[in-house]
Protein backbone atom coordinates (compact mmCIF):
# COMPACT_ATOMS: atom_id res chain seq x y z
CA UNK A 1 0.00 0.00 0.00
CA UNK A 2 1.56 3.47 -1.18
CA UNK A 3 0.56 6.92 -1.55
CA UNK A 4 0.41 6.86 -5.01
CA UNK A 5 -3.01 6.69 -6.87
CA UNK A 6 -2.49 4.10 -9.55
CA UNK A 7 -5.00 3.49 -12.34
CA UNK A 8 -5.33 0.09 -13.84
CA UNK A 9 -8.17 -0.65 -15.45
CA UNK A 10 -7.84 -4.54 -15.83
CA UNK A 11 -6.98 -5.24 -11.94
CA UNK A 12 -10.32 -2.88 -11.30
CA UNK A 13 -12.10 -5.25 -13.34
CA UNK A 14 -10.76 -8.37 -11.73
CA UNK A 15 -11.33 -7.56 -8.68
CA UNK A 16 -14.48 -6.07 -9.31
CA UNK A 17 -16.05 -9.68 -10.94
CA UNK A 18 -13.98 -11.84 -7.97
CA UNK A 19 -15.38 -9.97 -5.01
CA UNK A 20 -18.86 -9.59 -7.12
CA UNK A 21 -20.93 -10.18 -3.42
CA UNK A 22 -19.12 -9.78 -0.43
CA UNK A 23 -15.31 -9.65 0.99
CA UNK A 24 -14.22 -13.04 2.56
CA UNK A 25 -14.30 -12.03 6.51
CA UNK A 26 -10.88 -12.85 6.39
CA UNK A 27 -9.71 -10.37 3.68
CA UNK A 28 -12.06 -7.78 5.20
CA UNK A 29 -10.48 -7.98 8.80
CA UNK A 30 -7.01 -8.19 6.74
CA UNK A 31 -7.65 -4.89 4.88
CA UNK A 32 -8.86 -2.90 7.35
CA UNK A 33 -5.83 -4.01 9.64
CA UNK A 34 -3.77 -2.55 6.95
CA UNK A 35 -5.89 0.15 6.43
CA UNK A 36 -5.47 1.50 10.00
CA UNK A 37 -1.66 0.90 9.85
CA UNK A 38 -1.07 2.84 7.08
CA UNK A 39 -3.25 5.87 8.55
CA UNK A 40 -1.07 5.75 11.69
CA UNK A 41 2.02 5.77 9.70
CA UNK A 42 0.58 8.98 7.46
CA UNK A 43 -0.59 10.32 10.61
CA UNK A 44 2.95 9.61 12.16
CA UNK A 45 4.99 10.91 9.01
CA UNK A 46 2.69 14.18 9.48
CA UNK A 47 3.29 14.25 13.06
CA UNK A 48 7.27 13.93 12.48
CA UNK A 49 7.23 16.77 9.79
CA UNK A 50 5.65 18.98 11.75
CA UNK A 51 8.16 18.34 14.58
CA UNK A 52 10.90 18.67 12.33
CA UNK A 53 10.09 21.75 11.07
CA UNK A 54 9.09 23.29 14.81
CA UNK A 55 12.71 22.27 15.93
CA UNK A 56 14.03 23.84 12.71
CA UNK A 57 12.30 27.33 13.46
CA UNK A 58 13.32 26.84 17.23
CA UNK A 59 17.21 26.47 16.30
CA UNK A 60 16.79 29.09 13.79
CA UNK A 61 15.28 31.47 16.43
CA UNK A 62 18.07 30.52 18.94
CA UNK A 63 20.82 30.64 16.47
CA UNK A 64 19.68 34.47 15.56
CA UNK A 65 19.25 35.09 19.45
CA UNK A 66 22.63 34.27 20.27
CA UNK A 67 24.24 35.99 16.97
CA UNK A 68 21.93 39.22 18.32
CA UNK A 69 23.17 38.55 21.90
CA UNK A 70 26.70 38.13 20.59
CA UNK A 71 26.78 41.31 18.18
CA UNK A 72 25.51 43.75 20.79
CA UNK A 73 28.32 42.89 23.64
CA UNK A 74 30.86 43.21 20.48
CA UNK A 75 29.53 46.53 19.34
CA UNK A 76 28.88 47.93 22.57
CA UNK A 77 32.43 46.45 23.70
CA UNK A 78 34.10 47.79 20.64
CA UNK A 79 33.18 51.53 21.14
CA UNK A 80 30.34 51.56 18.23
CA UNK A 81 29.05 54.90 17.66
CA UNK A 82 25.80 56.31 19.07
CA UNK A 83 24.16 59.91 19.02
CA UNK A 84 23.35 59.33 22.47
CA UNK A 85 26.48 58.19 23.98
CA UNK A 86 28.34 61.07 21.59
CA UNK A 87 25.87 63.93 23.20
CA UNK A 88 26.25 62.51 26.74
CA UNK A 89 29.97 62.44 26.18
CA UNK A 90 29.62 66.19 25.36
CA UNK A 91 27.40 67.02 28.55
CA UNK A 92 30.09 65.28 30.72
CA UNK A 93 32.85 67.36 29.06
CA UNK A 94 30.66 70.71 29.95
CA UNK A 95 30.04 69.61 33.39
CA UNK A 96 33.80 68.97 34.02
CA UNK A 97 34.65 72.17 31.89
CA UNK A 98 31.70 74.06 34.48
CA UNK A 99 33.41 72.11 37.75
CA UNK A 100 37.18 73.26 36.97
CA UNK A 101 37.00 77.03 35.44
CA UNK A 102 37.48 79.14 38.79
CA UNK A 103 40.45 76.51 39.70
CA UNK A 104 42.61 75.73 36.87
CA UNK A 105 44.72 77.33 34.37
CA UNK A 106 47.67 76.29 32.10
CA UNK A 107 49.81 75.95 35.50
CA UNK A 108 47.34 73.69 36.87
CA UNK A 109 48.21 70.57 38.64
CA UNK A 110 44.62 69.09 37.52
CA UNK A 111 43.27 69.37 34.07
CA UNK A 112 40.01 68.38 32.40
CA UNK A 113 39.70 66.35 29.19
CA UNK A 114 37.23 66.19 26.87
CA UNK A 115 35.00 63.31 25.03
CA UNK A 116 38.59 62.09 22.67
CA UNK A 117 40.96 62.47 26.01
CA UNK A 118 42.07 66.07 24.92
CA UNK A 119 42.12 68.58 27.57
CA UNK A 120 39.81 71.30 27.37
CA UNK A 121 40.27 74.57 27.28
CA UNK A 122 38.76 77.34 29.72
CA UNK A 123 37.58 81.15 28.73
CA UNK A 124 35.36 82.24 31.69
CA UNK A 125 32.19 80.82 33.48
CA UNK A 126 30.31 79.99 30.29
CA UNK A 127 33.29 78.60 28.22
CA UNK A 128 32.76 75.62 25.89
CA UNK A 129 35.20 72.72 24.98
CA UNK A 130 37.03 73.77 22.38
CA UNK B 1 -25.19 40.71 52.69
CA UNK B 2 -28.45 43.26 53.52
CA UNK B 3 -28.88 46.34 51.41
CA UNK B 4 -27.83 48.39 54.67
CA UNK B 5 -24.44 46.76 54.72
CA UNK B 6 -24.00 47.06 51.59
CA UNK B 7 -24.17 50.88 51.14
CA UNK B 8 -22.14 50.81 53.77
CA UNK B 9 -19.14 49.13 52.53
CA UNK B 10 -20.11 51.10 49.46
CA UNK B 11 -20.06 54.78 51.61
CA UNK B 12 -16.60 53.25 53.06
CA UNK B 13 -14.91 52.37 49.76
CA UNK B 14 -16.14 55.87 48.69
CA UNK B 15 -14.26 57.85 51.38
CA UNK B 16 -11.10 55.41 50.71
CA UNK B 17 -11.12 56.51 46.91
CA UNK B 18 -11.98 60.48 48.17
CA UNK B 19 -9.37 59.95 50.72
CA UNK B 20 -6.97 58.62 47.68
CA UNK B 21 -7.50 61.17 45.47
CA UNK B 22 -6.58 64.06 47.98
CA UNK B 23 -3.41 61.89 48.26
CA UNK B 24 -2.29 62.38 44.35
CA UNK B 25 -3.56 65.48 44.66
CA UNK B 26 -1.42 67.09 47.55
CA UNK B 27 0.96 65.41 45.69
CA UNK B 28 0.70 66.98 42.49
CA UNK B 29 0.19 70.50 44.02
CA UNK B 30 3.17 70.03 46.26
CA UNK B 31 4.98 69.55 43.07
CA UNK B 32 3.48 72.69 41.36
CA UNK B 33 4.96 74.78 44.13
CA UNK B 34 8.21 73.19 44.95
CA UNK B 35 8.49 74.02 40.54
CA UNK B 36 9.27 70.09 40.18
CA UNK B 37 5.73 69.33 38.22
CA UNK B 38 6.65 67.01 35.26
CA UNK B 39 3.64 67.99 33.06
CA UNK B 40 4.48 65.43 30.49
CA UNK B 41 5.52 62.96 32.98
CA UNK B 42 1.94 62.89 34.36
CA UNK B 43 0.30 62.73 31.10
CA UNK B 44 2.11 59.98 29.99
CA UNK B 45 1.62 58.40 33.26
CA UNK B 46 -1.40 58.94 33.74
CA UNK B 47 -3.11 57.94 29.71
CA UNK B 48 -0.03 55.04 29.77
CA UNK B 49 -1.56 53.15 32.54
CA UNK B 50 -5.27 53.14 31.00
CA UNK B 51 -3.51 52.17 27.73
CA UNK B 52 -1.45 49.31 29.97
CA UNK B 53 -4.82 48.20 31.37
CA UNK B 54 -6.24 48.06 27.93
CA UNK B 55 -3.53 45.63 26.63
CA UNK B 56 -3.81 43.03 29.65
CA UNK B 57 -8.09 42.96 30.30
CA UNK B 58 -11.11 43.61 28.51
CA UNK B 59 -13.54 46.22 29.31
CA UNK B 60 -15.73 44.01 31.38
CA UNK B 61 -12.87 43.09 33.91
CA UNK B 62 -11.68 46.62 34.20
CA UNK B 63 -15.32 47.68 34.90
CA UNK B 64 -15.84 44.79 37.09
CA UNK B 65 -12.89 45.70 39.17
CA UNK B 66 -13.64 48.96 39.18
CA UNK B 67 -17.46 47.88 40.70
CA UNK B 68 -15.79 45.41 43.18
CA UNK B 69 -13.29 48.37 44.54
CA UNK B 70 -16.21 50.47 45.38
CA UNK B 71 -17.75 47.55 47.40
CA UNK B 72 -20.38 45.81 45.42
CA UNK B 73 -20.52 42.17 45.96
CA UNK B 74 -19.48 39.68 43.59
CA UNK B 75 -18.50 35.83 43.10
CA UNK B 76 -15.43 35.18 44.86
CA UNK B 77 -13.48 34.35 41.67
CA UNK B 78 -14.47 37.28 40.29
CA UNK B 79 -13.08 39.41 43.29
CA UNK B 80 -10.32 37.49 42.73
CA UNK B 81 -9.40 38.46 39.28
CA UNK B 82 -10.51 42.41 40.04
CA UNK B 83 -7.85 41.75 43.22
CA UNK B 84 -5.24 40.86 40.27
CA UNK B 85 -6.37 43.62 38.10
CA UNK B 86 -5.42 45.98 40.69
CA UNK B 87 -2.18 44.12 41.32
CA UNK B 88 -1.31 44.59 37.61
CA UNK B 89 -2.72 48.10 37.59
CA UNK B 90 -0.04 48.82 40.32
CA UNK B 91 3.10 46.72 38.98
CA UNK B 92 2.17 48.97 35.43
CA UNK B 93 2.23 52.08 36.99
CA UNK B 94 5.64 51.32 38.94
CA UNK B 95 7.21 50.05 35.77
CA UNK B 96 5.85 52.44 33.98
CA UNK B 97 7.57 55.38 36.23
CA UNK B 98 10.92 54.06 35.95
CA UNK B 99 10.50 53.88 31.99
CA UNK B 100 8.91 57.31 32.06
CA UNK B 101 12.23 58.21 33.80
CA UNK B 102 14.59 56.46 31.44
CA UNK B 103 13.03 58.48 28.32
CA UNK B 104 12.94 61.42 30.22
CA UNK B 105 16.67 61.06 30.71
CA UNK B 106 17.34 60.15 27.68
CA UNK B 107 15.74 63.03 25.94
CA UNK B 108 17.34 65.07 28.50
CA UNK B 109 21.27 64.15 27.58
CA UNK B 110 20.34 63.47 24.13
CA UNK B 111 18.97 66.87 23.23
CA UNK B 112 20.79 69.87 22.84
CA UNK B 113 20.73 72.03 25.83
CA UNK B 114 20.59 75.12 26.96
CA UNK B 115 23.17 75.16 29.23
CA UNK B 116 24.68 72.89 32.05
CA UNK B 117 22.11 74.82 34.61
CA UNK B 118 19.33 73.66 31.63
CA UNK B 119 20.14 70.52 31.53
CA UNK B 120 20.40 69.11 34.89
CA UNK B 121 17.35 70.66 36.19
CA UNK B 122 15.37 68.36 33.10
CA UNK B 123 17.73 64.87 33.98
CA UNK B 124 16.58 65.65 37.85
CA UNK B 125 13.26 66.31 36.58
CA UNK B 126 12.83 63.44 34.84
CA UNK B 127 13.37 60.95 38.22
CA UNK B 128 9.74 62.88 39.15
CA UNK B 129 7.96 60.56 36.71
CA UNK B 130 9.00 57.30 38.78
CA UNK B 131 7.58 59.52 41.87
CA UNK B 132 4.47 60.10 40.43
CA UNK B 133 4.30 56.14 39.21
CA UNK B 134 5.16 54.88 43.17
CA UNK B 135 2.34 57.29 44.03
CA UNK B 136 -0.26 55.24 41.48
CA UNK B 137 0.90 51.88 42.47
CA UNK B 138 0.25 52.63 45.93
CA UNK B 139 -2.98 53.71 44.92
CA UNK B 140 -3.84 50.66 43.20
CA UNK B 141 -2.30 48.64 45.73
CA UNK B 142 -4.71 49.49 48.52
CA UNK B 143 -7.86 48.18 46.25
CA UNK B 144 -5.55 45.20 45.25
CA UNK B 145 -5.00 44.41 48.80
CA UNK B 146 -8.63 45.02 50.40
CA UNK B 147 -10.03 42.53 47.48
CA UNK B 148 -7.30 39.64 47.79
CA UNK B 149 -7.87 40.10 52.12
CA UNK B 150 -11.70 39.50 50.61
CA UNK B 151 -10.88 35.95 49.12
CA UNK B 152 -8.81 35.13 51.70
CA UNK B 153 -11.44 35.60 54.49
CA UNK B 154 -14.33 33.27 52.31
CA UNK B 155 -16.15 37.08 51.44
CA UNK B 156 -18.20 37.07 48.18
CA UNK B 157 -21.90 35.50 47.32
CA UNK B 158 -21.38 31.82 45.91
CA UNK B 159 -20.00 31.10 42.75
CA UNK B 160 -22.17 30.17 40.20
CA UNK B 161 -18.69 28.32 38.26
CA UNK B 162 -16.55 29.86 35.68
CA UNK B 163 -18.04 32.51 33.37
CA UNK B 164 -17.43 33.20 29.87
CA UNK B 165 -14.00 35.41 29.17
CA UNK B 166 -13.51 37.37 26.34
CA UNK B 167 -10.17 37.69 24.62
CA UNK B 168 -10.34 41.48 24.17
CA UNK B 169 -8.59 41.91 21.00
CA UNK B 170 -10.27 45.22 20.34
CA UNK B 171 -8.99 46.38 23.83
CA UNK B 172 -5.55 45.10 22.94
CA UNK B 173 -5.46 46.91 19.36
CA UNK B 174 -6.67 49.92 21.20
CA UNK B 175 -4.42 49.23 23.93
CA UNK B 176 -1.18 49.43 21.78
CA UNK B 177 -2.27 52.13 19.34
CA UNK B 178 -2.98 54.63 22.67
CA UNK B 179 0.42 53.40 24.48
CA UNK B 180 2.24 54.22 21.47
CA UNK B 181 0.37 57.68 21.03
CA UNK B 182 0.90 58.33 24.34
CA UNK B 183 4.88 57.18 24.05
CA UNK B 184 5.00 59.89 21.02
CA UNK B 185 2.89 62.59 22.42
CA UNK B 186 5.38 62.33 25.35
CA UNK B 187 8.52 62.69 23.56
CA UNK B 188 6.85 65.27 21.57
CA UNK B 189 5.91 67.17 24.51
CA UNK B 190 9.75 67.00 25.98
CA UNK B 191 11.06 68.21 22.72
CA UNK B 192 8.72 70.85 22.28
CA UNK B 193 10.31 74.44 22.03
CA UNK B 194 13.60 72.64 21.32
CA UNK B 195 14.27 73.28 17.37
CA UNK B 196 18.02 71.81 17.33
CA UNK B 197 16.42 68.54 17.88
CA UNK B 198 15.11 67.20 14.33
CA UNK B 199 12.77 64.15 14.25
CA UNK B 200 15.34 61.90 12.88
CA UNK B 201 18.17 63.01 15.29
CA UNK B 202 15.93 62.04 18.21
CA UNK B 203 15.07 58.81 16.68
CA UNK B 204 18.78 58.40 16.38
CA UNK B 205 19.23 58.91 20.21
CA UNK B 206 16.56 56.51 21.21
CA UNK B 207 17.67 53.32 19.02
CA UNK B 208 21.00 52.40 20.28
CA UNK B 209 21.64 49.09 18.44
CA UNK B 210 23.86 47.75 20.78
CA UNK B 211 21.29 47.49 23.94
CA UNK B 212 18.48 46.79 21.72
CA UNK B 213 20.25 43.65 20.31
CA UNK B 214 21.15 42.72 24.01
CA UNK B 215 17.62 42.96 24.89
CA UNK B 216 15.71 41.39 22.42
CA UNK B 217 19.19 38.14 21.85
CA UNK B 218 18.83 37.94 25.48
CA UNK B 219 15.26 37.59 26.06
CA UNK B 220 14.44 35.03 23.04
CA UNK B 221 17.45 32.87 23.65
CA UNK B 222 16.21 32.88 27.57
CA UNK B 223 12.42 32.11 26.02
CA UNK B 224 13.35 29.84 24.01
CA UNK B 225 15.72 27.65 26.94
CA UNK B 226 12.83 27.96 29.17
CA UNK B 227 10.21 26.82 26.80
CA UNK B 228 6.79 26.87 25.95
CA UNK B 229 5.33 25.34 28.89
CA UNK B 230 6.39 28.34 31.26
CA UNK B 231 3.97 30.38 28.81
CA UNK B 232 4.60 34.27 29.02
CA UNK B 233 6.59 34.07 32.18
CA UNK B 234 9.69 33.23 30.17
CA UNK B 235 9.27 36.41 28.36
CA UNK B 236 9.31 38.51 32.25
CA UNK B 237 11.80 36.12 32.74
CA UNK B 238 13.87 36.81 29.63
CA UNK B 239 13.32 40.84 29.68
CA UNK B 240 14.45 40.96 33.66
CA UNK B 241 16.99 38.85 33.23
CA UNK B 242 18.78 40.73 30.52
CA UNK B 243 17.99 43.99 31.38
CA UNK B 244 19.85 43.17 34.87
CA UNK B 245 23.02 41.62 32.60
CA UNK B 246 23.26 44.98 30.21
CA UNK B 247 22.83 47.39 33.90
CA UNK B 248 26.00 45.33 34.70
CA UNK B 249 27.68 45.53 31.61
CA UNK B 250 27.13 48.86 31.19
CA UNK B 251 27.98 49.99 34.75
CA UNK B 252 31.58 47.12 34.77
CA UNK B 253 32.08 49.59 30.96
CA UNK B 254 31.62 52.76 32.75
CA UNK B 255 33.93 51.37 36.03
CA UNK B 256 36.51 50.85 33.24
CA UNK B 257 35.80 54.27 31.63
CA UNK B 258 36.58 55.75 34.84
CA UNK B 259 39.99 53.79 35.40
CA UNK B 260 41.12 54.27 32.05
CA UNK B 261 40.04 58.13 32.42
CA UNK B 262 38.40 57.59 28.68
CA UNK B 263 35.18 60.12 28.71
CA UNK B 264 34.29 58.15 25.37
CA UNK B 265 33.90 54.83 27.37
CA UNK B 266 32.37 55.74 29.92
CA UNK B 267 29.28 58.22 27.60
CA UNK B 268 29.23 55.04 25.44
CA UNK B 269 28.31 53.00 29.22
CA UNK B 270 26.09 55.71 30.34
CA UNK B 271 23.94 55.11 27.06
CA UNK B 272 23.98 51.60 27.09
CA UNK B 273 23.03 51.40 30.76
CA UNK B 274 20.05 54.08 30.26
CA UNK B 275 19.02 52.24 26.51
CA UNK B 276 19.34 48.85 27.83
CA UNK B 277 16.93 49.85 31.47
CA UNK B 278 14.03 51.60 28.56
CA UNK B 279 14.32 48.74 26.52
CA UNK B 280 13.92 45.99 28.94
CA UNK B 281 11.17 48.27 30.60
CA UNK B 282 9.51 48.78 27.64
CA UNK B 283 9.39 44.78 26.97
CA UNK B 284 7.83 44.22 30.08
CA UNK B 285 5.41 46.74 29.94
CA UNK B 286 4.17 46.49 26.75
CA UNK B 287 5.12 42.27 25.62
CA UNK B 288 5.16 40.26 28.90
CA UNK B 289 3.10 41.82 31.63
CA UNK B 290 0.03 42.25 28.76
CA UNK B 291 0.89 38.37 28.13
CA UNK B 292 0.97 37.31 31.62
CA UNK B 293 -2.60 39.40 32.43
CA UNK B 294 -4.56 37.16 29.61
CA UNK B 295 -3.00 34.17 30.82
CA UNK B 296 -4.25 34.83 34.25
CA UNK B 297 -7.62 36.72 33.63
CA UNK B 298 -8.49 33.56 30.98
CA UNK B 299 -7.99 30.72 33.82
CA UNK B 300 -4.92 28.89 31.95
CA UNK B 301 -2.87 29.65 35.38
CA UNK B 302 -3.97 30.67 39.21
CA UNK B 303 -2.07 33.73 38.98
CA UNK B 304 1.73 35.23 38.44
CA UNK B 305 4.73 33.01 39.73
CA UNK B 306 6.79 34.99 42.47
CA UNK B 307 9.75 34.85 40.20
CA UNK B 308 7.52 37.50 37.92
CA UNK B 309 6.36 39.48 40.61
CA UNK B 310 9.90 39.91 41.49
CA UNK B 311 11.19 40.88 37.94
CA UNK B 312 7.89 43.84 38.09
CA UNK B 313 8.97 44.92 41.88
CA UNK B 314 13.00 44.69 41.44
CA UNK B 315 14.44 45.34 38.06
CA UNK B 316 12.55 48.59 37.87
CA UNK B 317 14.14 49.48 41.31
CA UNK B 318 17.46 48.44 40.45
CA UNK B 319 16.66 50.06 36.82
CA UNK B 320 15.97 53.23 39.00
CA UNK B 321 19.05 53.26 40.84
CA UNK B 322 21.43 52.65 37.85
CA UNK B 323 19.55 56.01 36.19
CA UNK B 324 20.56 57.39 39.40
CA UNK B 325 24.08 56.12 38.96
CA UNK B 326 24.64 57.65 35.31
CA UNK B 327 22.70 60.96 36.70
CA UNK B 328 26.03 61.21 39.13
CA UNK B 329 28.71 59.53 36.54
CA UNK B 330 27.28 62.51 34.00
CA UNK B 331 27.84 65.40 36.63
CA UNK B 332 31.23 64.11 38.34
CA UNK B 333 33.90 65.95 36.59
CA UNK B 334 37.02 63.81 35.34
CA UNK B 335 40.52 64.62 36.16
CA UNK B 336 43.91 63.22 35.02
CA UNK B 337 47.04 64.52 36.77
CA UNK B 338 48.48 67.53 34.43
CA UNK B 339 51.89 67.26 32.95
Amino acid sequence: MTMEHRDSPELDDLLRRAFADDLPADAESGMRERIKHFRAGAMEDERLTAARAGLFRKSAWAVLSVLMLVAGILLQGLGSRSRLAERIAQVKAEFSSSESAPRSGPASEMRMIGPEGRPVHFLGDKEKRS
Amino acid sequence: MTKNEQHEARGRALVRWLFAAAFVFSVVLSGLFSETTNRAGLFYLALGSVAAALMGFSWPEIGAAFRHAFGSAAPRESLRRSAYFWEAAARNAWMLGVLGSALNLTVALGGDSGGIQDISDRMIQSFVVTLYGLVLAVLCLVPATKLAALVERGAGVPDPGPGPVRSGLFERVAGYVLFAAVLGLTVYLLVEGRPQIGRLSIVSVFLHGPALLVVLGGTIALALFLGAGVGARALTMGFGLTGLVGLLMGFIQALFGFVHTSVREISGAIAFIISVASFALLGLVAVAAPLEDREVMEGRRRGPGWLSRMSWVVFPLLAFLFLLLTFIMVIMPMKQPGG
